[in-house]
């Protein structure tokens, strides 16, 4: 038995296992003990954190309501205030870490004077100074952090340091400069656009907006300035934000747009145009007749437009071929746009009639007042 | 000669196992090290983020909540109204009523004064016919329809919902199981904040057993009573936080529970919905999403989140147990089957090379090995061919490895969600994680073989699943004097 006498005879494999055994039970051990002490550390923060969370509250409350009760508080009432909070937060990281998330997120819930005291209070207590180093960290979640603290209290002076991340390897960084930056240059926001060459994610244009809605609307800059960018996920970001905050001067700069070499900015334009609801430029949105036809998502908006610009008669022309669309949705928007106007209601459900079984199924939905 | 050539035998067949525990070694040690890494960053990533933007936002996708229900008289109503409540505003429920026996679908109309509608269904999937489509006449549940159908199965009763939703994304839901109210707003965030497609997107699924819940909310986690049901939260962490999260990464992530799923519709339509042929619909429905993809040459994502999302419960028993893990074994090898093209197929990418043969060699493969290496065990003592020594200290190394990678896991539930935060419950999980491999292991390897067994025998059913409800807590109603 050459074969099973040679690995019987060594031993060494088995003192190979017998180490691998070492080693795993060794590394599970070292797992359990991180784990019991990662225990014992979360409930001592946990209780450490609610202690602190209790102290600072109550002082922010009664900052908040003398802000809110009185004109002006007593400086010295609030430098007493103040001389209590840098007590409790002395030099610990950890206490000035969760006093800037108590400060933003009871401002997130507040406007108008009693907001602006906490950004004072912000200030004073020197947080800032806190939020720029942890801005400047080697750690690309403490700048992100930074970034929002900073941009949540509104310290413009942060927006070039900002600025630096915007071409960041990072991109969560990326992101976090492109959101904070939408909100920070309330004089010029967005001039960051010009010249950037990363994507813009829907995600990232969710937040731009939410924050750019709470600018006053003659701070907000004319998109149609980037319509052109060669950036096309920023022309697309721009177009969208056109129509979002209805800005009808830009809607020839759309309507040219629908002749873009790209399908999507065209479709945008298009879109855009339907949510504006300008109908100047049905000549315009006619070109794209021809092309619409095999994209179901451009359809329905150009059967929206068209639904909305055309007079009855030539609106019933338009849209007749579109009922007999291989895709369903775009039959529906066709029939609905047909059916919702009384001028063309009853040449609409003639048609319907007409298309047999499936029309009529399809007319009975749209007539179905729980199914509006 | 004849010694000889079985001495050979036994050395290849010795090297061949060993080969493969190594192999399935390294491959958990890495996956497990890449789900750390992945879920730190997504802790450190969203940390700050500030979901309730995306509830009021126009850029927010809408959402179809597909839950099909068959014979679920008992709960429904608190769980339609815990679906009702959850936290978006471009949603839907549709509530699917497969063909129920039970008074289902009267305790709804009752509840949520429905009346059948003229609703033109489209059969853009083929499915059993839908018998009439229910709206409220109350306001306050506009955002409900109920459809009633023939029953087909789970995998119909989903198709129904993708045919009659009209909104960008489904989510595709156990009607029993218990949603977190944010869940919808933190799966739908990968969809927009991708720069590829993202097809679907899958969150982490916790037993509930012993939790304790309030007409469908869950109030308070507790660790199950029961042993065979901590074994269990111990597997779910294992392989929720430890394998998902890193296949995730890699763009090789093959199932989305069906408990709790979001897919973008029209792909799940064009892909040709959910396979009603097989009892593990959920993975055949990804894997065949991504294999429309690639053939349509165009790039996508199947994302993963680690946020416990979603609470179900667990069987209870080892007869409960035994079902569904004979169903979850059948579903693999139908899926496996299904799809075999793309084993080791360079066209399909990373799927192919590498999700598929991991399925393939350590998910569906792995039971067999497990048993007929007992078996060949059994034959070498009998022969008198085993090197005692050695196979202690190797016995001794599986263990601790098993222990490790166990250990591992309840460290990345501890440093992420942190869900069982009574200090004994520590202690429990790390109790149940030294026993499993000697007490639980074997009976799903035994389960798994069976499942393997019944499918070749031709068993095609789903197999019933009792559940014994959530602890059930109700607020006491105010005293008045």
């Amino acid at each position: 038995m050459p074969f099973f006498n040679a690995w019987e005879s060594s031993d060494r494999e088995t003192r190979l296992i017998l180490t691998l055994a070492a080693i795993f039970f060794g590394m599970a051990v070292v797992v359990v003990f991180i784990l019991l002490i990662s225990r014992v550390r979360k409930n001592a923060i946990a209780k450490r954190t609610e202690a602190l969370t209790q102290a600072l509250q109550g002082i922010l409350n009664s900052i908040i309501v003398n802000a809110s009760v009185q004109e002006s508080i007593p400086r010295s009432a609030f430098e007493f205030q103040i001389q209590q909070i840098r007590t409790i937060v002395g030099k610990s990281s950890f206490a000035k870490q969760l006093l800037i998330s108590q400060l933003i997120r009871l401002k997130k819930n507040l406007t108008g004077t009693s907001a602006d005291i906490l950004r004072q209070l912000y200030l004073s207590l020197q947080l800032q100074q806190y939020s720029f180093t942890q801005l400047r960290s080697f750690h690309w979640y403490a700048r992100a952090r930074a970034m929002r603290e900073l941009t949540e209290m509104q310290i413009v002076e942060s927006a070039p340091l900002i600025e630096k991340a915007l071409s960041s390897r990072n991109t969560i960084l990326r992101e976090e400069a492109f959101i904070s930056l939408a909100n920070l240059r309330s004089t010029k926001p967005l001039s960051f656009l010009d010249n950037y060459h990363y994507p813009v994610t829907a995600w990232m244009q969710l937040n731009a907006y939410e924050l750019l809605q709470k600018l006053d609307p003659r701070q907000l800059p004319d998109f149609c300035q980037w319509f052109d960018h060669p950036n096309k996920t920023v022309s697309l970001f721009a177009v969208r934000m056109t129509a979002q905050f209805k800005q009808y001067s830009s809607a020839t700069r759309l309507a040219a747009l629908l002749k873009d070499s790209e399908a999507d900015l065209r479709y945008a334009a298009l879109k855009a145009l339907t949510d504006l609801e300008v109908m100047d430029y049905l000549s315009d949105v006619k070109t794209l007749d021809k092309e619409i036809w095999s994209s179901p998502e451009y359809a329905k908006s150009y059967i929206q437009y068209i639904g909305h610009a055309q007079h009855p008669r030539q609106k019933v022309d338009a849209l007749e071929k579109f009922l007999r669309h291989d895709d369903y949705g775009v039959r529906f928007a066709a029939a609905e746009s047909l059916l919702n106007d009384e001028s063309t209601r009853a040449q609409g459900e003639d048609l319907l009639r007409a298309a047999g079984e499936k029309g009529e199924a399809l007319m009975r939905h749209l007539s179905e007042p729980l199914l509006k | 000669m004849t010694e000889t050539a079985l001495d050979i035998f036994v050395f290849t067949a010795n090297t061949l196992v060993l080969i493969f525990a190594v192999s399935i070694a390294i491959a958990y040690l890495f996956l497990a090290g890449l789900s750390m890494s992945e879920m730190k960053k997504y802790m450190r990533k969203n940390f700050f983020v500030d979901y309730k933007y995306i509830l009021s936002s126009p850029f927010a996708p809408g959402i179809s909540l597909l839950a099909p229900a068959y014979n679920e008289g008992l709960t429904i109503i608190d769980n339609v109204k815990s679906l009702l409540s959850i936290m978006y505003n471009n949603f839907e429920v549709i509530i699917i009523n497969d063909g129920s026996k039970d008074d289902t679908l009267e305790k709804m109309i009752n509840a949520f004064d429905l009346v059948k509608v003229e609703y033109d269904v489209q059969y853009f999937i083929e499915t059993k016919p839908v018998r009439g489509i229910y709206k409220s006449r109350n306001r306050a549940f506009k955002k409900l329809t109920v459809v009633d159908k023939v029953n087909g199965g789970k995998a119909d009763a989903l198709n129904v919902g993708l045919n009659v939703s009209r909104r960008d994304l489904v989510a595709c839901i156990d009607v029993d199981c218990i949603i977190e109210p944010d869940a919808l707003l933190k799966m739908v965030k990968p969809f927009m904040e991708e720069k590829t497609e993202v097809i679907a997107s899958g969150g982490v699924v916790r037993i509930a057993n012993s939790c304790v819940v309030e007409e469908g909310r869950l109030i308070e986690v507790r660790l199950p009573e029961k042993l065979i049901a901590r074994f269990q939260v111990l597997e779910y962490i294992r392989a929720f936080l430890l394998g998902r999260m890193a296949w995730s990464k890699l763009n090789g992530l093959l199932l989305i529970s069906g408990a709790f799923g979001l897919f973008k519709r029209d792909i799940a339509i064009k892909a040709g919905g959910y396979n009603h042929k097989t009892v593990g619909e959920d993975m055949e429905l990804v894997v065949r999403m991504r294999v429309y993809m690639h053939e349509q040459k165009r790039k996508y994502k199947v994302s993963y989140i680690p946020d416990p999302l979603c609470w179900t419960e667990a069987p209870a028993n080892y007869q409960i147990l035994g079902r569904q893990r004979n169903r979850w074994a059948r579903g693999t090898y139908e899926t496996l089957s299904i799809h075999r093209k793309i084993f080791f197929n360079p066209r399909y990418g990373l799927m192919g090379m590498l999700s598929y043969p991991f399925w393939f060699f350590y998910e569906w493969l792995a039971p067999f090995v497990e048993f007929f290496g007992l078996l060949f065990f059994f034959i070498l003592v009998l022969l008198g061919k085993v090197y005692w020594s050695f196979f202690l200290a190797l016995l001794l190394a599986v263990y601790c490895f098993a222990l490790f990678i166990s250990m591992f896991s309840l460290l990345a539930e501890e440093v992420s969600f942190f869900k069982y935060t009574q200090k004994r419950d520590v202690m429990k999980m790390i109790f149940t994680g030294m026993i499993e491999p000697f007490w639980f292991h074997p009976r799903v390897v035994w389960l798994s073989l069976k499942g393997n067994f019944d499918l070749w025998k031709g068993k095609k059913s789903w197999g019933e699943m009792t559940r014994q409800g959530f602890v059930q807590y109700k607020k006491s109603p105010k005293k008045t004097t």
